[in-house]
């Protein structure tokens, strides 16, 4: 029985704030703080209701949300360690070899078009919330600032995606953007896996513009008609002319540059979309490994992203804008969440609290999540 | 060389905070909702992507109005708890403070940095929760934990008796202090539409109809939108102490298992046949919207 018990994950490593290891090494927790005159925190809610949705390889799984007296920890697969501290750890003065970047590319860009197919944006890709696991795959984590697009809502924030990461619509304060953000950041962090170190690490908007400006070029009403009216846009900005690519970006190849100009293009109309970025030859090696895979080759190289294809006819991939009902959230999870309230002080075993009782469905032995165990009945 | 270029990188920067874009926050007084204005009969085929804020509330107004008529008052189910267990007891003597029946905390009043919306009067909904001796209709003590848990949940949803409000008034007061989405509304009728029909673990009686209701559209403002309104702002205008639209609001993702995210062919199906269900009963109350008392300037409306 106590096992069952949250208390049974062992901390054993403080992995980042709010998140443990535990002794398995296969569940990772994430606490949350539940303030009682100010209810569940909405990054909460979105978050699970959003990662339970998107199953997919390059997305990390959602186990199980377990609701304790004044928090809620919702229960990971365990990874290894974030895209930061692996480029910190494994990189040459934290830059990449280009064989693992173009591999960590690719399933970024998997796991941005599933959400994009589903109709989300995550809103906030950054190393720090791309997780590697000791196969390295790559999964998207962190979908707290993530959201639905497409259904008649009042307020899309423009205070989204950390700053350097942050595309240029938004930092001129647009409110319409769309998929393309995603895009953008996935761009910075192709970039900086070869440098080595932030693309564009502003200190503020304003000179996170001219950071952008400095390289990509200012744009004017001819490169990007409609920039003018942007809230934020200036007749002020200083004008610079476009840098190729490949000046910044020394370490990266032809091709890579070429993928990359087209992820980091101001205009978001521009950019390219995840799935024809996973088109782009760049990739090709990748494609070709992938298919001799899906016809019996041996299971070495690239993990695949197979597995919601398997379980459910994607629909294709829509344009963002409108508000048509496309296909979107098609899975039905197969089980139920649980929902588990601590013990009371001086009765151990007890489970109910509140009138609540716990089904949790975590089991340390095997290190996932098991079928459902009833704790509350073994008292009974 | 790297090293030189490492050192000139700033601080990593602070996480964004969608709800901190002053311009996300929607003018109070700017709603759409005219004096005396009558909505007639809601559109059949609902399409959220034209439907307004309105008419959206309109419709979620009717069908959990012919709900609340067609259910009739459904005792709870029984008190939350095996017979002779300790917390039982503690439940009947009140002696633990958390499960003490109290009388509603009255509303607190809105901060004053809060939105630029009007003062609103309280308007307490009773207290929460049944009486523990109340009877009920089924006996779940053998049932499936799950089904346990959901009914010991469903019970937060239950006054003691009905609230003096009506549902369209109550409806109302919310548009008016609380202005929501179209997506917000339909998505609140969404998810009374799986608890109350599809997965039936709360009835849609007088008595838990605007708990019901209140942390619907909590959860859904909060899902779906980048800003929800300040927790002691909504708890205020819904007539509940902090606390309790704290547990309603995570007790309604519990029933709802989460599954909070819509899209708009999901609210479509799923209003239409809460409109179904509903126009089995009675013929559906008209809403009127009242007219509004503040001094602020007219606005107009447009109702499709
Ligand atoms: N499943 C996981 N396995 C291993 N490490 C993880 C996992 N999830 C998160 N982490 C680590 O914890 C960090 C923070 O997690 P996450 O991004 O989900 O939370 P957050 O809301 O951003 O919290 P914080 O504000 O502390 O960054 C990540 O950057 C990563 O290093
Ligand atoms: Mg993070």
């Amino acid at each position: 029985m106590d096992k069952r018990h949250p208390n049974s994950f062992q901390q054993l490593e403080k992995l980042g704030e709010g998140t443990y290891a535990t002794t398995g090494e296969l569940v990772a927790l994430k606490e949350i703080h539940l303030d009682s005159e100010e209810g569940t925190p909405s990054t909460a809610i979105r978050e699970i209701s959003l990662m339970k949705e998107l199953k997919h390889d390059n997305i990390v799984s959602l186990h199980d949300v377990i609701h304790t007296e004044n928090k809620l920890m919702l229960v990971f697969e365990y990874m290894d360690k974030d895209l930061k501290k692996y480029m910190d750890s494994y990189g040459d003065h934290s830059k990449l070899q280009p064989p693992i970047i173009k591999s960590f590319m690719y399933q970024l860009l998997q796991g941005i078009a599933f959400c994009h197919e589903n109709r989300v944006l995550h809103r906030d890709l950054k190393p720090q919330n791309l997780l590697i696991n000791q196969k390295k795959q790559l999964k998207l984590a962190d979908f707290g600032l993530a959201r639905a697009f497409g259904i008649p809502v009042n307020t899309f924030s423009n205070e989204v995606v950390t700053l350097w990461y942050r595309a240029p619509d938004v930092l001129l304060g647009s409110r319409q953007y769309n998929t393309s953000i995603d895009i953008w950041s996935a761009g910075c962090i192709m970039a900086e896996m070869f440098m080595g170190r932030p693309l564009f690490p502003g200190t503020t908007n304003e000179d996170q513009l001219v950071r952008i400006f400095r390289f990509m070029g200012t744009p004017t009403e001819r490169t990007w008609p409609g920039v003018s009216q942007l809230p934020e846009f200036k007749t002020t900005f200083q004008s610079y002319p476009v840098t190729d690519l490949h000046h910044i970006v020394t370490q990266a190849d032809p091709a890579a540059v070429s993928l990359m100009t087209m992820m980091l293009q101001l205009q978001p109309d521009k950019r390219i979309s995840a799935l024809d970025a996973l088109q782009h030859p760049w990739f090709n090696e990748i494609r070709a490994k992938e298919q001799q895979r899906q016809y019996g080759g041996a299971p070495q190289g690239l993990p695949l992203p197979q597995q919601q294809q398997q379980q459910q006819p994607q629909p294709g991939y829509m344009p963002p804008q409108g508000h048509d009902g496309a296909a979107y959230y098609g899975q039905v999870p197969q089980q139920p969440y649980s929902c588990c309230r601590k013990a009371p002080a001086g009765k151990p075993g007890r489970w109910e609290v509140d009138g609540i009782f716990s089904v949790m469905r975590v089991s340390m032995a095997l290190g996932r999540v098991e079928s459902g165990a009833v704790a509350w009945a073994g008292n009974a | 060389m790297a090293e030189v270029q490492t050192t000139t990188i700033p601080d990593q920067p602070r996480k964004p905070n969608p709800s901190a874009d002053p311009a996300v926050v929607p003018d109070v007084a700017s709603l759409t909702l005219l004096a005396g204005t009558e909505i007639t009969s809601p559109p059949q085929d609902v399409d959220p992507a034209t439907l307004t804020p309105v008419a959206a509330l309109t419709i979620l107004c009717r069908s959990v109005q012919s709900l609340v008529d067609l259910t009739g008052d459904v005792p709870p189910t029984p008190p939350i708890s095996r017979p002779a267990t300790p917390s039982l007891r503690e439940l009947r003597e009140g002696q633990n403070p958390r499960l003490d029946v109290r009388p509603a905390t009255p509303a607190s009043s809105i901060p004053p940095d809060d939105l630029n919306g009007p003062y609103f009067s309280r308007i307490p909904i009773g207290s929460p929760e049944a009486h523990a001796s109340e009877p009920s209709f089924s006996k779940m003590y053998a049932a499936e934990p799950l089904r346990v848990q959901h009914e010991a949940i469903a019970r937060k949803f239950f006054s003691k008796k009905p609230p003096p409000i009506s549902v369209e008034a109550y409806l109302l007061r919310m548009h008016r202090y609380c202005p929501m989405s179209t997506a917000v509304y339909l998505a609140a009728a969404a998810y009374i539409y799986r608890v109350a029909i599809e997965d039936r673990t709360v009835p849609v009686t007088l008595r838990t109809v605007h708990r019901l209701l209140l942390a619907a559209l909590r959860v859904a403002m909060k899902g779906l939108e980048d800003l929800s309104y300040p927790h002691q702002r909504f708890a205020g205008v819904g007539g509940v102490a902090d606390r309790e639209l704290a547990k309603l609001e995570i007790a309604l993702c519990y029933l709802l298992d989460f599954d909070v995210q819509v899209d708009n062919r999901l609210l479509r199906e799923k209003v239409a046949a809460l409109q179904k269900m509903a126009e089995c009963g009675r013929a559906p109350p008209r809403l009127n919207l009242p007219p509004r008392v503040d001094h602020r300037r007219r606005i107009s409306t447009q109702l499709s």
